[in-house]
């Protein structure tokens, strides 16, 4: 946010441009690649240093710099989504003249900010330069575009946005702006399992959203990662003593393989004392024909399972009947859009089974 | 490969006429043979069609451009001809790089460290040539090309020579209409880099075979009473479709200091395409904007002056070539 001055591309010294070609995602084959653009060919035996500060020494443009860039950005990372409902009745033209005092606030903040309404549904987009100094400098700065979505459901607005401080500042202002117009309280739905402590209720909530996505059926899990519950110490001893070593140590663990949730590891965590903090499982469209899709959600902060945040990870096409392509592929707009969808609307459920079962406060749950 | 003699000559000429401006030294010597020293090789002689030499700004080595001048028309333009071409160069810069009778002949001092680099001119002498001539390599499969450790070949192909010789003619042209001093009066501009700092005087460098296939070239003027005060031509290459090409490109202008004095500065698009200025001057704005109002920059980027190279095309007639006895 302090950034005040500056263009948003700058120039990349040989210094800059070897220090990142230092990477170790920069293959020879690349390098090698950059210098045939400039009629250049080396001995196969050159070495990558050697490569290196040969490269760093020739005049780079923008084309190198996004070349080289891209050599060291992860380019189909895919930023998980977020999403919150505010409960209040408002007409599309409201959603429209908030947006734009958030945009007239923002001026000068050295972002591009767009709004487009089409029915019933408002999209912000925000393309801005994201500033990073812990990273080598030629990723220092990267252009992002962050689009939100206002989906304005009769009755409930629903804000869909990438899980990053960019867009969730952008969408605290937008509420600030509706709730100073909107005379009563503002109910705003968000899933947060902060209040709900038990290990096992939180686990729980995980269970049944991968169960629950409209028109998908569980095929498996891949990735769980737990943490050990520190508000369940001093109850069960008796297990306590049987794993004192393990619970000794651990308070962190990632399983990953095929059927994680029914593999003795897990069981053996789960029923002591750890909870889901991140999941990474497989669901087949239930239609015929339809794709297998792997989906993610976790909780942004762990220890008190609050941010919650979750994606679309990839597409595995369908080729016959219990046969899937191989390789994943990444969702198109349309479909991330339709399947980001079901995935709230799941997420949703199963907060609400969590919270009629294990109920809101944890402080006199005592058995 | 479909080579005759007077085509062969066009290369040549092209070649002569161009690099000198680029104040490369053109060997005396030219078409020879000279022994082979490396018996892996399993020749008794390696050819030179000719070899260009200059001082390298950076390291201050003399680098040798052992030549080889090749003139296709475009349906003999293929991958695996080029690839035959380099493997047969890789092995002359292996050898004249320890070869005492090449050093005899082409080495005229020991007041400098030497490298031998390997240089292959393609030139297509029908103009008929109009694909991307790098993507174009890139087929070519690259394995197995046979350059020694620590040697480089470098490919200079038609685009890059239609680009040259319009850069040339365009000097000469600046030069004829006073606008720039005389030939010797330039220099290319090599900035101090981070980890490479320029040799020698700033004047007379010459251009080097990497800034010949390089996004820009630089050059750099003394000031003359018919042509006016110290300025800068720079040589753009690129499309110039887009606007963030060009504030990186002013950037780096300005991280090389060229922003500072009110130097004149030409820019000089060549075989860019038609939104080129629009988007430089779209950039210059949002240059400006970024750094807040700075009257004294703004006025320095106002005064560079952008506007495209007439572009030419060189067309020789054969015939006429073989008359004239090169």
């Amino acid at each position: 946010m302090s950034r005040k001055n500056g263009p948003s591309l700058y120039h990349m010294t040989d210094k800059n441009i070897f220090d990142a070609l230092q990477h170790k995602k920069v293959t020879l084959n690349a390098l090698n690649d950059h210098l045939l653009e400039r009629g250049i060919f080396l001995s196969d035996e050159t070495g990558k240093s050697e490569i290196t500060e040969y490269v760093a020494s020739l005049p780079h443009d923008y084309h190198h710099y996004q070349f080289i860039a891209g050599l060291i950005e992860n380019s189909n990372r895919k930023e998980p989504s977020t999403n919150t409902v505010l409960d209040v009745q408002l007409k599309n033209g409201d959603i429209k003249s908030y947006c734009d005092e958030v945009v007239k606030t923002r001026k000068g903040s050295g972002e591009v900010l767009k709004i487009s309404q089409s029915g019933d549904s408002t999209t912000v987009t925000v393309t801005y330069t994201d500033v990073d100094f812990s990273k080598t400098e030629i990723r220092q700065r990267t252009t992002k575009h962050a689009v939100i979505e206002i989906e304005n459901n009769n009755g409930a607005l629903s804000i869909r946005r990438p899980a990053n401080n960019r867009a969730a500042e952008i969408v605290d202002q937008f509420t600030n702006e509706l709730k100073k117009s909107v005379k009563e309280e503002v109910p705003e739905r968000i899933i947060s399992l902060e209040a709900i402590v038990q290990a096992e209720a939180r686990s729980y909530f995980f269970d049944k959203l991968i169960k629950l996505i409209d028109g998908f059926k569980l095929v498996d899990v891949k990735q769980v990662n737990v943490k050990f519950s520190e508000s369940d110490d001093g109850e069960d001893s008796d297990e306590d003593d049987d794993n004192g070593v393990l619970l000794g140590h651990i308070q962190k663990a990632v399983l990953n393989g095929d059927g994680v949730l029914q593999s003795a590891e897990f069981n053996q965590l789960h029923g002591s004392g750890f909870y889901i903090t991140k999941i990474t499982w497989v669901s087949v469209d239930t239609l015929p024909g339809g794709d297998k899709v792997e989906f993610s959600a976790e909780f942004g902060n762990p220890d008190i399972c609050s941010d919650y945040k979750y994606k679309v990870c990839s597409i595995y096409g369908y080729k016959k009947l219990d046969e899937y392509n191989v390789t994943g592929r990444s969702p198109s707009a349309i479909e991330k859009k339709v399947l980001l969808k079901k995935l709230e609307a799941a997420s949703f459920l199963a907060y609400e089974k969590v919270v009629n079962k294990y109920g809101q406060n944890d402080s006199d749950e005592d058995d | 490969m479909s080579e005759t003699g007077n085509i062969e000559d066009l290369a040549k000429i092209v070649a002569k006429d161009v690099f000198s401006w680029f104040k490369w030294r053109q060997a005396e010597l030219k078409d020879v043979n000279w022994s082979c020293v490396q018996d892996h090789h399993k020749k008794s002689t390696h050819p030179s069609d000719t070899v260009f030499s200059y001082i390298h700004p950076y390291t201050g080595d003399r680098i040798f451009l052992n030549t080889d001048l090749k003139s296709y028309a475009e349906g003999t333009i293929k991958p695996a001809a080029i690839r035959k071409a380099i493997q047969s160069l890789a092995m002359s810069v292996e050898c004249a790089n320890v070869s005492s009778d090449w050093q005899e002949k082409y080495i005229p001092d020991d007041e400098y460290t030497n490298e031998v680099v390997g240089l292959l001119f393609i030139y297509n002498h029908d103009n008929k040539f109009d694909r991307n001539f790098f993507s174009f390599l890139s087929q070519m499969d690259r394995k197995n090309l046979r350059i020694a450790p620590g040697n480089t070949i470098a490919v200079i192909g038609p685009q890059t020579i239609d680009y040259l010789v319009n850069v040339v003619n365009d000097i000469k042209v600046l030069i004829a209409d006073e606008h720039l001093p005389k030939k010797n009066e330039l220099t290319f501009y090599y900035p101090d880099l981070v980890m490479s700092k320029r040799h020698g005087s700033e004047w007379d460098q010459p251009a080097t075979i990497e800034l010949l296939t390089s996004p820009w070239m630089i050059i750099k003027h003394k000031p003359s009473e018919k042509c006016g005060e110290e300025g800068y031509v720079i040589y753009y290459r690129r499309l110039g479709e887009t606007v963030d090409e060009f504030i990186y490109f002013l950037d780096t202008l300005s991280h090389y200091q060229l922003l500072l004095h009110n130097a004149p500065i030409k820019l000089r698009f060549v075989g860019s395409s038609k939104v080129a200025m629009q988007n430089f001057n779209k950039a210059k704005i949002q240059y400006l904007q970024s750094w807040g109002a700075d009257p004294g920059r703004e006025q320095q980027l106002n005064r560079i002056e952008a506007s495209s190279v007439t572009t030419v095309v060189t067309e020789f007639n054969p015939m006429e070539i073989g008359m004239r006895d090169v």
